[in-house]
Formats: structure tokens, sequence, C-alpha cells
């Protein structure tokens, strides 16, 4: 383990690199360009590689080529770049294909921080409403775990894995411990297209083909996207992570994740010294979605629910509400616009429920 | 007796996906001969458009990576880099390289990433039923130009040529048995250079004789014209020189 005191943007690339990469390809956005520079200084260390293309079409293709060859790539990018990357990322999930994307989200045409890309990293990548995994860390040190092993779970789960920071997570600075270097590696799931020496023809992975003369295109893609359904149920039975802060005793409930969750354990903190029995329970993995932890709230005797996050519209706040039981009161405070959430704030919204549901 | 002529082993032995008469299945049929030639079957990937050329992956018996509309040079760059010892072949339309993907047809020449792009210039869309491309002649009508297209064909070439990292450019056709014999040696010069690290681009000028009006008996005659009007053949840059 090494110690740094590093920028979160720089301390994520770092990660990547030690968890063993093959190629990064990038282009330049805010927040997000320090992983570009870093890459471009150290993906050398690892003798991988490093491309800086003339647009994200051309990165997120760069990556998608890498995966159907077996090989683990990285990209980053933010909000409008995510939306040129997702040409590729609707395909390559329907394709089976892993490649890592770290997001540091933005305020659609300001810089600063927000988590305005929830749904869109959520509720389908691209054209076919297809999920990809996807992360939210809420310190760096937990960033730099994930990015660690982000890759091995993406060649694991055969699908691309998103890193969704924010401007504020990517642009602050904090000590982090570093892992050990690994090696890359190659994926067994696929034979990697790039010479047919001792061996037959292949095709890449691409849109599903049919496996028998009596199987049409139609079935084919039918059971491609039931198959990748039953995967995501799957995964929500099994993949889910989460982090639950002073749940123990708690009747209330702050539902948060990344850096929004990050200030809310101050808001407890707050209303704890008040005398209310609060706790926080904050999403790690955006998709697969913690329904099932969501839905035990009510055995838990939780009566009262607030959603806090960088969005508005709320976008979490009615993924908890779908998964909910329907009785418990659920609000939300949400600040938007690169506006950061306030712990204080936070309490009071926390408060003002908690008053309503006692009346 | 004495075999003197068969399929290329880098030819699949399935029939073609293409209409009766398409050059694509000419152009493909001189890739494998090449490859053949040169034993770079077992090296090569050929990365596969959307389109019409895409129907090159049943007909290949060599390894395929597929690619988004467009986006085949980068995918192509990106396999290059990763696996240095493979032959990279970027098959490209014209809707491919020269209308959405011209972004990506450009910068992979700046760099001059070692890989061979072959774009098959019919233009139109043939695949999805002959719409004017930005390779249409003036004055042609296609199924979305009905007075005769309007603008000024791009010249892909012509524009790669004036970048300094491309070592290889040329325009070729496969219309009659003295151009299909100049396209194989263009075809294979592109493949040696692509082998010692360098950057090439090949131009075929195609017919389209589904969707176009030209039947297949008279499109060796309307290429020859077309080729004296607006897309002449040669070569534009070879051993990075230009000519």
């Amino acid at each position: 383990m090494t110690k740094a005191f590093m920028k979160g943007n720089e301390a994520v690339a770092e990660a990547v690199i030690r968890g063993g990469v093959d190629l990064f390809a990038g282009y330049p956005i805010t927040p997000s360009s320090e992983m570009l520079e870093y890459a471009s200084d150290h993906m050398g260390d690892i003798d991988a590689k490093f491309i800086q293309v003339e647009s994200e079409l051309a990165a997120s293709t760069m990556l998608s080529a890498a995966g159907l060859i077996g090989r683990r790539a990285f990209t980053t990018t933010s909000g409008p770049g995510l939306a040129l990357m997702t040409e590729n990322l609707s395909n390559m999930i329907l394709s089976r294909v892993t490649a890592l994307f770290v997001v540091v989200q933005r305020a659609a045409n300001n810089i600063t921080p927000e988590q305005a890309d929830y749904n869109y990293a959520t509720k389908g990548l691209g054209h076919n409403g297809q999920r990809g995994y996807t992360l939210a860390p809420s310190t760096l040190q937990e960033a730099v775990d994930l990015a660690y092993t982000a890759l091995d779970k993406g060649q694991e789960l055969e699908c691309p894995v998103l890193l969704m920071m924010d401007g504020m997570l990517g642009q602050m600075e904090e000590p982090v411990e570093l892992p050990p270097y690994k090696p890359s590696k190659i994926s067994t799931k696929l034979i990697p297209p790039t010479g047919c020496k001792g061996r037959q023809k292949v095709d890449s992975r691409s849109m599903p083909r049919p496996r028998s003369l009596t199987e049409t295109m139609e079935d084919a893609l039918e059971r491609a996207r039931n198959e990748l359904y039953q995967d995501y149920q799957r995964w929500v039975d099994e993949e889910v992570l989460f982090e639950e802060y002073m749940m123990d005793d708690a009747e209330y409930v702050i539902v948060s994740y990344g850096s929004s969750a990050r200030i809310c354990r101050d808001a407890i903190k707050i209303l704890r010294e008040k005398g209310h029995r609060v706790g926080l329970f904050r999403l790690i993995t955006l998709s697969p979605f913690p329904e099932k932890q969501i839905a035990a709230f009510k055995d838990r005797g939780i009566k009262g629910v607030l959603t806090v996050e960088m969005a508005m519209p709320p976008m979490l706040h009615y993924d908890v509400r779908l998964h909910l039981d329907q009785n418990i009161p659920c609000k939300f405070y949400n600040r938007c616009g690169g506006n950061i959430v306030d712990e204080i704030e936070a309490a009071e919204a926390m408060e003002k429920m908690i008053k309503e549901v006692q009346k | 007796m004495e075999c003197v002529y068969k399929r290329p082993e880098s030819l699949s032995p399935y029939p073609m996906m293409f209409c009766p008469g398409c050059h694509h299945a000419i152009l493909l049929k001189l890739i494998a001969e090449v490859l053949d030639e040169m034993n770079l079957r077992e090296q090569a990937v050929l990365a596969a458009p959307i389109g019409c050329g895409g129907m090159t992956v049943p007909a290949s018996n060599f390894d395929t990576i597929f690619s988004l509309h467009g986006r085949v040079p980068s995918t192509g760059s990106a396999v290059k880099m990763l696996s240095p010892e493979s032959l990279v072949i970027c098959y490209q339309g014209d809707g491919d390289a020269a209308a959405i993907g011209t972004a990506e047809t450009i910068h992979v020449a700046r760099r001059g990433d070692p890989v061979t792009v072959i774009f098959v210039n019919n233009g139109v869309f043939g695949m999805t039923g002959g719409q004017a491309a930005p390779t249409t002649p003036v004055g042609t009508w296609t199924i979305t130009s009905k007075e005769g297209n309007k603008y000024v064909p791009l010249k892909v070439p012509e524009m790669i040529a004036t970048l300094d990292e491309p070592d290889f450019v040329a325009r070729c056709a496969v219309n009659n048995p003295k151009h299909i014999i100049q396209c194989k040696k263009a075809i294979r010069h592109a493949f040696e250079r692509q082998m010692e690290g360098k950057y090439s681009f090949i131009e075929v000028v195609c017919a389209c004789v589904t969707t176009t009006g030209v039947k297949a008996e008279k499109s060796p005659e309307f290429i020859e014209q077309v080729t004296k009007s607006d897309f002449p053949l040669g070569e534009f840059k070879r051993d990075g020189k230009r000519l």
C-alpha cells in the first residue's frame, strides 16, 4: 500500500492503472480532464497505451473495440460527453462488452458538480434501454477501491462499468491508500478476433445473432434482451452494494449517494444531537438498485424517508419512492445547478418531515 | 488434373449476401486473394462497417470485428494498438467514411495509425435504399435528390493526401480487368506498407446496381464515365510523398 494526498480525478486514474488496464482513450471535458492528463503521464508506467482522440465517439469506440478483443480499457467524461459516448454504450451492453467509464458529473452547461446523470446512467444507456453496472463512491478512498476492481467486475459480469463521480469528488484532494499494481487480464469469456492462427475464423460479438437455423433474428434479439433482464434481476440479489450509518435504531432515514451522502453524515450528527433517531442509507451501486433493502424499511419500522441529491427534477427520489412501502412518507431535499447540498438545510428538511409525521 | 483456379482460402465457402452484380463482391475477392498470396490470412482482422459493407463479415474467412456506423477507423486503430501483429483492414462505405465518420477518417489518417482503410465509394447509401451521399456526383438522380444532386461530392483521397502521415493514398475501380489488376496491386502495396507500420487509404469507385437505376451490365460503362468526370483514378501519395 502506498499513501498519497491526491486530487480525486488523479487518484481514480492511478487506481485503474494499478488495477491493470491496457488502453486509455479520451477527450478533454471539465471537470474530468485531470484524469486524461494523469493517464497521459502514467499509462506508460505499466506499458499500457494512451491516446487522446478527436471526439467522445472515437473514445468510446476504442473502448468498445478493446472490449471486443477481450482487453481492458477506460475513459473519463462528463454530462455532454457521456451523451456522445452512449452511442457505443447501448451497443456494448447488448453485445456484452466491458470497459470502464468514469463519469465526473457536472451541471449541464455549467462545470460545477451535480448528480444530474443519475437517470441517464441507471434507466437505460442509449437506445436499447439496457443497464450497465453503475457505482457511486462518496469518498476518494472508496473511489480508489471501486476503480481498482471495476474492470475485474466488468469482465466477470460482461457489461460496461460506470463509476459515477461528480465535480466535487473529482476536484477535491484527500489522502488515499493506493493498492499494489496487478497485471491486466484478457477476458476468458470470448475468443479475441485478432487473427485466426491455428483456429477457425471468429466474428467479434455484435448484436445478438441466431444460434440455430430455426431461430429468427427477432427471436435472437428477444432471447438476448430477456437474458440481460434476468441477469439484472440476479444482480439485484447478488451484486448490490450499500452502506448504513447509524441505522440500527433509526426511525427516520436519509437515502443518498455520492458526495451528497458524504455531506448527509453531518446532517445525521446534527439530528442525533437534537435527539432524533435518524440514520443514513447510502447507495454504492446505483444499478443494480438496492430495491429489496429499500422495501425492507417497512419491516424495520422506519417512519419517514428523506432523499438528498444534487439534481432537479429529483431522480433517486422516484426510485426510492417506487420501492418503498407507500404508507411511509417520502420527501426530498435537492439542490442543483452546481449548488452543493447543505447539511443544515438537510437536517431542517428532515426535522420538518419528522414534525409532520408526529402530528 | 492441375488446379488452375479456385476460391481463395480467405473467402468463406458460403454464397455472398451482396446483390448480383455488386462491386463489393469483386473487391472483397481481391482482398482475399492478396491475403492468400501474402500469407496474411491468419493475421488479418477486418473492421466491418454498418451498411452493405457489413456483409463482408460472413463472406470473409478471417477474423472480423464489429463497429458502429462511421467508427470503423477508430475500431481498427484500437485493435492495431493492442494487437500490433494483426493486419487491420478498415472496410468502409461512403456513408460510413465520408458522412458520419468523416472525423474518424481524417484523424486516424492525421495520426498515421498503421491501418489500411478501404473506402468503397458507390455514390449512394446503398443499404438504406439509395439516398444521396456526400459522394453523389452533381446532377445525379437519387431517391432523395429527384431533381438531381445539388452538392459537389467530397473527394476523400485528395483530402487525405494533403496530410503528412499517410503513406499510400490511391483511388481505384473494379469495373474492368485493367482496373481490377491495378486495384489488386494497390491493395497489396497498402498491406505491405501496413506491415511496415504505415497508414494507407484506398478509395474504390464502385457501382450500386440496385438503387441507382444503373443496370448491372451497364455499370462498368457508368463507372468509366464517373471516373472520368468526378473521381479520377490514380495514386495521390506513395511512400509518403505527394504525387
